[in-house]
């Protein structure tokens, strides 16, 4: 199951569909409504069992805000987000629950997202604890035993706060926690982004791993693309609130066909100088304007260098270009 | 004969804190000739950016220069009094930092500060003279309006604006030396490209010595000439960058290379070094990555490598290469 399930009949494990975030702005006494941030504008997609989907996106493109309503962290403005046929957006009660046990996080920064005033053993037991009231204390120590020595993590680094503990060694307790309740879906966003080069590869190998092992599904967000290359099996590219390109990750990266993913991709500095002098860079003209007003007709118009009249007038939609590669651009018309 | 704008010489800095002398930066040494860019590569921990701050004489108060020099156009500056360091910090040698936003002081515009560094630093006192050459400095870092940008506080600019705008007040006063400390790492990659365009093109127009500090190797391929891999306070590899990134001769430098995702093409299982950076306090004896080198020797638990031309201008400390 993929995302051709966009639109298709498949269910994939996870699917967003037509997912709306705008948040208001208010003015003056009164909290008057004056207009609308539309980080997440009709948004579409679908997570396959088993299977790494990446959103990619420059700051304020709404991947994070997407990842955000599916944790449940903010309530959409509209559309749906299905969960093994249920509809999240409306569980209440033990189905919520059900929900939040299937659905885990890892953050960028795990010395934020840990509570510095517990040990390491205790943030890794605290899920179990809440969601499975009953369990015998020494089982619980098991399994967070268990789940460290399996994220890489000494017995002795258990009893540990972590402000004792490298940047590392915290973000794999942040997995420890992510994983312990055997969930179906964790959502990553930036897992790596503050990590050293030779520490950030032990951590995508070690996730490689642990979504083999554990039949886990992801949802990365990244601004990495090379990031984004190694781990993950779909990719979508957004921009200023929308997708703007879909497809598997290798056709995505060998034929990109969207004029914002190859200039995403062309920018990306490689540690090779042979490719950084052969690489033909296309460069867009200044910077994303605000989601508060976004331009009409297609978004990126301003700064498309193939821009004509009709994508100053009419918003393109994403079509399947060629079979699982989706773009929304005016330059691609459904064959 | 031409001096060199920047030149360090065997630069030891410690810094002495309450668990210990914290040994930072051993014996390092590079050039930077006019109009050339060097890069410091390292990770967190390797003392890449407590060097930025030698050369600019902004070391925090509990760091000690042990030994070596820096000379910035023949003097070093190591010598020089409190005054006279001043004439050369931001008129000869000026710095960048990662976050721009954390560099301007939000109460005041773009303009004042801008007009303030020339006004001290320059000795411009004429009102109309100041402005001119602050809107000068703003448009040749491409900003477009620089009068409404002159006029604008820095919560009103957007990251990368607000980063050409620090570049602005960098050049202002026409340093011949500009250290840039990870000027693009809060960057998005679009903006990140545009800004190392930006100080591309500046270096070559403006003759400038340039000093760029970075963790990414990608972006250390995209904008220097030379290379120098720094580990642990210690220089492992310096050579051109071509040479560096293409045929490495430091395992350090050799293991960091497989580590790092490509965009450009899928790889297998990626590799990664074992073990941790040693701690600061208490160095291992011989060579610092002894402990997590995969080649490593007899030798290099003892005694520490000296740094070697292996190649001409290719440079690198590794028993390995010492005859």
């Amino acid at each position: 199951m993929h995302a051709t399930s966009i639109l298709g009949d498949n269910v994939g494990l996870l699917d967003v569909i037509d997912l709306v975030k705008y948040f208001p702005i208010r003015k003056g006494v009164f909290g008057r409504i004056v207009g609308y941030v539309r980080a997440v504008d009709h948004v579409t997609f679908s997570i396959g069992e088993n299977e790494t989907f990446a959103l990619v996106g420059e700051s304020g493109s709404g991947k994070t805000t997407t990842a955000k309503c599916i944790l449940g962290l903010l309530k959409p403005t509209s559309g749906k987000i299905v969960f093994m046929g249920k509809n999240i957006v409306e569980l209440k009660g033990s189905e919520a629950k059900w929900y939040r046990r299937n659905v885990q996080a890892v953050f960028q920064n795990p010395f934020l997202s840990l509570n510095p005033r517990m040990k390491v053993e205790d943030i890794v037991a605290e899920p179990l604890k809440v969601h499975n009231k009953d369990l015998p204390k020494d089982e619980v120590k098991k399994i967070v035993y268990d789940v460290l020595e399996r994220v890489g993590l000494t017995k002795a680094l258990a009893k540990r706060y972590p402000y004792d503990l490298s940047g590392g060694q915290a973000q794999r307790v942040a997995i420890a926690r992510a994983i312990v309740l055997k969930p179906k879906l964790v959502v990553l966003d930036e897992p790596t982004s503050a990590l050293d080069v030779s520490v950030q590869a032990q951590i995508l190998n070690l996730l490689v791993d642990l979504k083999n092992e554990l039949k886990l599904s992801y949802l990365m967000i990244s601004h990495d693309l090379s990031v984004v290359r190694y781990i993950s099996d779909w990719v979508a590219v957004m921009y200023l609130g929308k997708i703007v390109e879909l497809a598997p990750t290798e056709e995505l990266f060998e034929k990109p066909l969207h004029p914002y993913t190859q200039a995403l991709l062309s920018a990306v500095p490689e540690p090779d100088p042979k490719i950084m002098k052969s690489k033909k860079r296309i460069v867009l003209p200044g910077e994303p304007p605000s989601a508060i007003n976004p331009p009409p007709g297609c978004r990126l118009h301003p700064r498309c260098p193939y821009a004509k009249d009709k994508c100053r007038v009419e918003e393109p939609k994403l079509i399947e270009y060629e079979r699982n590669h989706w773009v929304a651009c005016h330059l691609y018309t459904r064959r | 004969m031409d001096v060199k704008p920047l030149v360090v010489e065997n630069l030891t800095i410690h810094y002495y804190t309450l668990e210990g002398i914290v040994k930072a930066v051993r014996n390092v040494s590079f050039s930077v000739e006019k109009g050339e860019s060097v890069c410091l590569v390292g990770e967190s921990g390797s003392g890449k950016s407590t060097i930025g701050l030698a050369i600019v004489g902004a070391l925090p108060g509990n760091a000690r220069i042990v030994s070596g020099r820096i000379l910035v156009n023949g003097v070093d500056v190591l010598r020089l009094s409190q005054k006279e360091l001043e004439k050369i910090r931001g008129r000869e040698v000026s710095i960048i930092f990662q976050d721009p936003a954390a560099s301007f002081n939000p109460l005041f515009t773009i303009g004042q500060i801008l007009s303030d560094v020339i006004k001290y630093k320059l000795n411009v006192k004429d009102k109309n003279e100041l402005r001119k050459l602050a809107l000068s400095a703003l448009r040749m870092v491409g900003l477009p309006d620089p009068e409404r940008i002159y006029n604008s506080y820095p919560h009103e600019l957007s990251g990368g604006m607000l980063q050409r705008a620090a570049i602005a007040v960098a050049l202002s006063t026409k340093p011949s030396v500009l250290v840039a400390d990870e000027p693009t790492t809060m960057l998005d990659v679009t903006l990140q490209a545009q800004i190392l365009d930006l100080l591309q093109d500046l270096r070559r127009k403006l003759g400038l010595a340039l000093v760029f500090i970075t963790h990414n190797l990608g972006v250390a391929a995209a904008i220097c000439d030379k290379i120098l891999v720094i580990y642990a306070g210690s220089m492992v590899e310096y050579g051109p960058v071509d040479e560096v990134l293409t045929s490495p001769l430091h395992p350090y430098t050799k293991r960091l290379l497989e580590c790092v995702p490509r965009s450009s093409a899928r790889v297998g299982r990626l590799k990664y070094i074992p073990g941790s950076l040693p701690d600061l306090r208490k160095l291992p004896p011989g060579c610092v990555f002894a402990p997590r080198c995969s080649e490593v020797m007899e030798v290099c638990k003892s005694v520490e490598p000296r740094i070697v031309e292996v190649k001409p201008g290719h440079m690198v400390a590794c028993h390995k290469y010492s005859r």
